[in-house]
């Protein structure tokens, strides 16, 4: 681990200033990206805000806690994903017209080019390990080994999540695709 | 001739980095000689390259940011999680000058092979153009060194001493909801050989909701009064006494002890140790409850049939009915803190509160 984290989990586990200091350093180098990936993986920005706000309360009191972590970019990363996760399994399996309204409610409405806002609704197509797998792999960027130790799973898995995942969205968008390559 | 499966596949992988020189060949050939199959190329390439535009397009609002930190009790700084933020900027450039240099061979591989193929008929010729590419290639896709960030990473998936998982291990119990996630410290917990990943592998049908106490602990419940509890994942499940046989639709812990379950006819049940007991509490309603989310410490509220929202600022203990003002069934309800919440429910009905449920308005 870089030292300067180091010192900065030190200083997140002590008090007062210090830690307060050491939390604002953490959060400004992580929320962003913890708060992409939330966001791909429920497509629910209510929800994603208050996920973001779980997950850094928990890491926050993870710390306090006394635990060992080389390193917190991942592990925010891990609370990150078993939240939105958690949040999935709360949803009502009610696949009515209702359900989609309710759904609709919470769109996204951050400014988006037109062929990325089609990549992510296609995201619903995805379960969520499939889903979660793409999201790691092509919008954070993460390499396969980091991939293995936020979620689990073997790289060979994780590899043929990302492939199968892709399969299903080029299907989905590929006349979209084709139309805007002419 | 038309993309294969293995083809698509191979482009596929060509895109991550991990072909050999004999796949490559094998790869640019095909492609030299299929304008479909070229253009899949783009099509993947295209995914790639939007998909990374994704993350310095968000933004985190201010007055989440400012939720998180009064939350903590801390003053919330003035620009953070923006655009912008340090690692958003490094991840950023760490994928872009990772996927350029594959982008740049594939997009130069594309307009050689379209050349190639309008060239006449020369087999020498064309060899020579593809293995001037391919030498380029080679050059162009070296592998970048492994980031310092990267190594650390693969760094912590060595396992620790028995003294440093021990410690993790006492720590991660009294951590709350969550444990470390090396998976040395994983093993220590759950009994299992070290570096063996941990699935998840419980059935979705079976429960209600589930909510996960540890990285490892889940509790679920089901219809006619069953909980159940898995230590080890979601691998092997124990069913638990609930004292009731009514239907229970939510769970909601707080802390890797304390949780909250709803059901039909108004169930609500409390458990202080992570579902060893249970106990049935009176929440004043016989209407089905159908979820439960805490808000607080001490502050959990319920939401389910005909409108009904109750409020317990007891951890579940006692319960009070809020006027929702609607008899609507409602379904999800989230609390960023005490006193700011959404509920939402059937025809799409959302109600929003900034004063912990007193007054709800329509969304």
């Amino acid at each position: 681990m870089d030292p300067r984290e180091e010192q900065l989990i030190e200083d997140l586990a002590g008090t007062g200033k210090e830690a307060e200091r050491a939390f604002t350093e953490i959060y400004t180098r992580y929320a962003q990206r913890t708060y992409a990936f939330i966001l791909r993986m429920t497509n629910d920005e209510a929800a994603s805000q208050d996920l973001l706000q779980e997950v850094f309360i928990k890491f926050y009191n993870a710390s306090k806690q006394g635990l060992v972590f080389t390193n917190p970019s991942g592990f925010i990363l891990v609370i990150a994903k078993n939240l939105c996760l958690n949040w999935k399994r709360d949803l009502r399996p009610l696949e009515n017209i209702d359900d989609i309204l309710i759904a609709s409610v919470d769109t996204p409405t951050i400014e988006q080019d037109e062929l990325l806002h089609l990549i992510n609704l296609s995201l619903e197509l995805l379960e969520f390990d499939y889903r979660q797998a793409f999201v790691l792999k092509y919008y954070q960027g993460c390499t396969y080994d980091e991939m293995t130790l936020i979620t689990g799973e073997t790289i060979p898995a994780l590899k043929n999540k990302v492939w199968r995942a892709k399969e299903q969205i080029k299907k989905a968008l590929r006349p979209y695709i084709l139309e805007n390559q002419q | 001739m038309q993309p294969t499966m293995s083809n698509e596949y191979l482009i596929h992988r060509y895109l991550s980095e991990e072909l050999s020189l004999e796949e490559e060949k094998h790869l640019f050939d095909a492609l030299s000689e299929s304008e479909e199959l070229r253009s899949e190329l783009s099509t993947q390439l295209r995914l790639q390259q939007e998909a990374q535009k994704d993350l310095s397009k968000v933004s985190i609002p201010p007055r989440v940011t400012k939720a998180i930190f009064t939350s903590l009790g801390f003053t919330a700084p003035m620009h953070t999680g923006g655009k912008f933020s340090l690692a958003g900027r490094q991840l950023f450039t760490r994928t872009t000058a990772k996927m350029s240099t594959v982008f740049s061979a594939a997009a130069l591989m594309i307009a050689l092979t379209t050349f190639a193929y309008m060239v006449v008929d020369n087999s020498e010729r064309i060899d020579d153009i593809l293995s001037q590419s391919s030498s380029e290639r080679t050059l162009d896709l070296h592998p970048p060194s492994p980031s310092k960030s990267e190594e650390s990473f693969l760094a912590a998936e060595k396992p620790e001493t028995i003294t440093e998982n021990r410690k993790l291990e006492e720590a991660s119990v009294k951590a709350g909801h969550v444990a470390e996630n090396t998976i040395s410290a994983i093993a220590e917990h759950a009994r299992v050989i070290p570096n063996e990943p941990i699935k998840a592998y419980f059935d979705i049908g079976k429960f209600s909701s589930v909510d996960y106490l540890t990285q490892t602990k889940i509790i679920g419940v089901a219809d006619a009064g069953k909980i159940y509890c898995s230590e080890d994942g979601g691998k092997s499940w124990t069913l638990q006494e609930s004292k009731t046989s009514n239907d229970l639709f939510g769970v909601n812990f707080i802390d890797t002890e304390r949780g909250v379950v709803v059901g039909a006819n108004g169930t609500a049940l409390l458990t202080p140790n992570a579902g060893r007991d249970w106990e049935n509490v009176e929440t004043k309603t016989k209407v089905n409850l159908i979820t439960v989310r805490f808000a607080t410490r001490d502050t959990v509220y319920a939401c389910g049939a005909e409108g009904v929202i109750l409020r317990s600022t007891t951890a579940g203990k006692d319960w009070d009915r809020l006027e929702s003002g609607t008899t609507a069934s409602l379904f999800k309800i989230r609390f960023t803190n005490g006193s700011n919440g959404i509920v939402s429910g059937e025809r799409g009905f959302t109600l929003q509160t900034h004063d912990a449920g007193l007054t709800w308005e329509r969304k």
